[in-house]
């Protein structure tokens, strides 16, 4: 066991990579347990439908069994966001009574094999009354408007506010003033990975085993159990490798309920693998809102009052459909230091597939508005839009600082990561290389933005929900280390980065520390990966055990040497007395540990230690987006041709890692700019149904980026980092609306709406509507 | 029910297949070989990407039968024993992977990309993936990992299999 103790920091390679690159990752789709059964589940070809009869062809293929949403014994999931005075909706598994949108379960069914599932599924008829729906949310506010929920009234679900000094003051005394529509399509995630689930029971033992492509696969044991009225310690949940997240596969989805009813009705393993067509229809969708905002400033280019409306297509809400727009308004007075705004949400709810978390989870949809909103400014008042924002950040000065919107910012030099990003791309270059090609026939664009983001989810008691993250370590006989983390890693490296935190603390080496995840009976109860929490919460928990498993090291080491406990150090795998010189190895005190013998009295054998790190408050990061673009005037069509990204997620604990996150961020946020829509037509049908025509960015649409960063610790948790999953996605998004929005100036800007289609940018060049 | 045989990896294989089952299916529920993945079926992810006589195929958009006496290479045929291929090893070493689901088909595009043009400029290289979808990279590692991998067989003098 070699020393090193640069481990925390170092680029070390990922622990995980040789088995997906040798083809022996193993994802649920991969696992097929003897006597499987394949599940198929019917949706409503409708937005909005009374569902009557079930009919069968006889001629079709006859399935094991079926279950219709009218028959359903089903309880309804689990609302798992929930926002004061908000009208009351149970989620069910299947639609029973009405469908509510194009891709809702209203049937499931069983066959023998899985080439068997659509002919089955052609077989079963439903009877349904179509009825009229809406898919637009400014339309479904509209007294008259179709309903979701006849008993509530409206579609409007909830209502929030947030505000702060006196706003109409502001505007009433303003020198300047800009006002806007921004429209944000709706889009998702798009795990490469589909959602998959296998559900076993075994009547001998009584035990339910289930394999999901699941963020948190505690929460969906417990969900599970409380559905079926199953003992929680009859249910095991394996999420294995999992393709991707990016906050889908955060929930549990109906098609987990449905494959564990069956499993235990024919007593056979289940499994269901959807389609990505299945996926884009039914799947957790995002990011949609409308924003009617408008902002008062100076002019010296102060800000001084901003307003926000904001609209946001829940889709039928289900059981995380509140999150984006409730983070939506937290988030939405961003890096700026704001004394007057008011900014109501309205969620509301349509004929629709339902809304949840999307890499960011409502952040980008935030920050992209208030920057929006400076850009106006700084067109308005002919200044540089970068001058605008250095006027009117947060300073350091400020922290911790309360947003005023339910948020305190911990730290962050806004300024610093603006100037330094600005400093790397040369933004006065750009700017003079920018005027001399002005009349030239080439339409470049500068957009330069700063975001800042909660992050590592927590902490529970202000959070109202389980904030925490859990490691347990066992240090082996034969000082090999098993860390068990309640996070479940999809993709982020954490087999990596918690090796590397407990080799730092234990001065072993990260390839002697085996990480486990992902399984109910082996792991500790967890909270899960969402968030950018899991290095921020889950890495913090990895310390402390390991720290608490030091210690009782220290311990046997001292007594093993008959030294004085004060003295002992342990440094390059060895335990050392300072003052007298002997020493033992890591792998010899844990040898001691489990033969027991030579133990100090009143110390119980064995090296195992736990930590259920909650942290006391969330820790923000930042980060400032700096995007050249091109904008083709003959086509629309955009290219971003530089991007440079200075970061400041606290410690960094791997650089690999941490660039890896960033990288594969804005490249979400330039799809998310500039190609993906997720359309549903007059007829409420989606038309965005496989990855043809749902376009996200390829090779092709993502330059090469340069990644620096500064690094302010954390001080909320023992490591001094924060999350960097989403900041890459929350930048992105804004700074290529920045760019394209100044490549526009000379046609009058007038950039209202993302995704900026070639089609959306044509028309605005050539201000054609319609 | 129609018997398919090919040789995957070197390995001669056997299996039955339906005229509907797609080649992608075969190898994964017929004969096991998870390696390969399924992302949409509809030819355009890539996840599935493997090498058939020579070419690279996204095998979602070809039939099991078709397959018929074809030379098949997947990703669980690109090391040899424990020796990863270099595009392998450059595909670690430049953290070109995050989830790994669309790994392997991101590798069997890159063989044949290098297997096609050895020395690739940084434009070919994004032409040559064009077709594979990557939603946690962002692709700049993989970019760098080609092109680290065309420097290694080239100082390797690493002809490929």
């Amino acid at each position: 066991m070699s020393a090193k103790k640069t481990m925390l920091g170092a680029p070390i390679k990922r622990k995980e990579d040789i088995r997906f690159i040798t083809g022996r990752g193993r994802y649920v789709d991969d696992f097929n347990p003897p006597n499987t059964v394949y599940m198929g589940v019917l949706r409503s070809p409708y937005a909005h439908a009374k569902i009557n009869n079930i009919h069968f062809n006889k001629e079709k293929i006859k399935p094991l069994s079926i279950l219709t949403g009218n028959n359903s014994p089903l309880k309804p999931l689990p609302v798992f966001i929930n926002i004061p005075g908000m009208k009351p909706y149970s989620p069910q598994a299947l639609a029973s009574g009405k469908a509510r949108y194009v891709g809702e379960p209203v049937a499931a069914i069983v066959v023998d094999s899985r080439s068997d599932v659509e002919d089955a599924l052609e077989g079963i008829q439903l009877e349904y009354e179509p009825l009229e729906a809406v898919v637009d949310a400014e339309t479904a506010l509209q007294t008259g408007s179709p309903l979701l929920y006849d008993e509530w009234g409206t579609n409007l679900i909830v209502k929030r506010t947030a505000s702060r000094g006196d706003v109409d003051r502001a505007f009433r005394e303003a020198e300047a003033t800009v006002k806007g529509r921004f429209k944000i399509g709706r889009q998702t995630a798009i795990p490469i990975e589909n959602r998959a689930v296998i559900a076993s029971f075994d009547p001998y033992s009584e035990r339910l085993t289930i394999w999901c492509t699941s963020q948190q696969p505690h929460r969906t044991r417990d969900t599970v159990a409380e559905a079926f009225n199953l003992p929680l310690e009859k249910v095991r949940i394996i999420a294995p490798d999992v393709g991707g997240g990016f906050g889908v596969k955060f929930g549990v989805y109906p098609e987990y309920l449905l494959a564990t009813y069956f499993t235990l009705l024919l007593k056979r393993p289940v499994k269901w693998v959807e389609d990505r067509r299945e996926h884009l229809m039914s799947a957790i969708h995002g990011r949609e809102q409308t924003h009617y905002f408008e902002m008062a400033a100076g002019r010296d280019g102060r800000i001084t009052g901003f307003k926000d409306h904001v609209v946001a297509d829940v889709g039928s809400p289900s059981i995380i459909s509140m999150s984006p727009p409730a983070k939506t308004l937290q988030l939405i007075t961003g890096c700026y230091k704001l004394e007057n705004f008011k900014v109501d949400v309205d969620f509301v709810a349509t004929n629709k597939a339902p809304f949840g978390p999307v890499r960011g989870n409502g952040r980008p949809e935030a920050i992209l508005v208030v920057e929006h909103a400076l850009d106006l400014v700084a067109q308005e008042l002919k200044m540089d839009p970068v001058e605008v924002r250095m006027r009117n950040f947060v300073s350091p000065r400020d922290m911790p600082y309360d947003s005023g919107t339910g948020l305190r910012y911990d730290s962050g030099d806004f300024a610093a990561v603006l100037k330094k990003a600005c400093e790397l791309i040369d933004y006065n270059g750009l700017r003079k290389q920018q005027e001399a090609q002005h009349g030239k026939g080439r339409s470049i664009g500068i957009g330069a933005v700063c975001y800042v983001e909660d992050t590592g989810f927590g902490p529970s008691k202000t959070s109202g929900r389980p904030g925490y993250e859990t490691a347990f370590i066992r240090v082996e006989r034969t000082g090999a280390v098993n860390l068990y983390t309640g996070a479940s890693p999809h993709g982020q490296g954490l087999e990596t980065t918690l090796a590397q935190i407990c080799a730092e603390e234990l001065t072993i080496h990260p390839e002697d520390v085996n990480v486990v995840f992902g399984d109910t009976e082996r792991v500790p109860y967890g909270i899960g990966t969402f968030g950018s929490r899991s290095a921020v919460v889950a890495g913090s928990a990895a310390l402390l055990a390991a720290r608490k498993a030091k210690e009782k090291m220290l311990a046997i080491a001292s007594h093993v040497l008959d030294a004085s406990p004060e003295s002992m150090i342990l440094g390059g795998g060895v335990f050392m007395s300072g003052g007298e010189g002997r020493s033992i190895s890591f792998r010899d005190v844990a040898k001691a540990a489990y033969d027991a013998a030579g133990l100090p009295p009143r110390l119980e054998a064995g090296l195992q230690a736990s930590s259920y790190f909650d942290p006391p408050a969330l820790t923000f990061s930042c980060g400032a987006h700096v995007a050249v673009v091109e904008v083709d005037s003959e086509t629309g069509n955009v290219k971003v041709l530089k991007y440079v990204v200075v970061d400041d997620c606290g410690k960094v604990l791997n650089p690999v890692v941490v660039h890896g996150q960033i990288e594969g961020g804005v490249a979400k946020g330039i799809g998310g700019a500039l190609l993906e829509q997720l359309k549903y037509d007059e007829n409420d049908q989606l038309l965005t149904s496989t990855l043809m025509d749902y376009l996200i960015a390829s090779s092709m649409d993502v330059p090469e980026l340069e990644i620096d960063r500064l690094e302010t610790p954390s001080e909320s948790n023992p490591l001094g980092v924060k999350g960097v999953g989403e900041g890459g996605t929350i930048g992105a998004v804004a700074a290529v609306v920045s760019a394209v929005q100044d490549a526009l100036r000379p046609f009058g800007g007038g950039v209202d709406q993302v995704p900026l289609t070639p089609e959306v940018v044509w028309r605005l060049l050539w201000k054609q509507t319609g | 029910m129609k018997q398919v045989s090919t040789t995957i990896n070197g390995q001669k294989y056997v299996g039955n297949a339906e005229p509907r089952t797609l080649l992608v299916y075969f190898l994964r529920d017929e004969l096991g070989l998870t390696g390969t993945h399924i992302g949409c079926v509809v030819g355009k992810c890539g996840a599935c990407s493997i090498i058939v006589d020579g070419k690279v195929v996204k095998s979602c958009m070809m039939f099991a039968n078709q397959a018929e006496g074809a030379d098949i290479l997947t990703v669980e045929g690109l090391a040899q024993g424990s020796k990863l291929h270099p595009i392998q090893e450059a595909f670690w070493e430049n953290h070109g992977l995050q989830c790994g689901y669309c790994t392997p088909g991101m590798l069997m595009a890159s063989y044949y990309l290098l297997k096609e043009n050895p020395k690739p400029t940084e434009e070919e290289i994004r032409r040559g993936i064009a077709g594979n979808l990557c939603m946690c990279t962002g692709y700049v590692n993989i970019v760098k990992a080609i092109k680290a991998a065309s420097e290694k067989m080239q100082a390797g003098g690493q002809s490929q299999k």
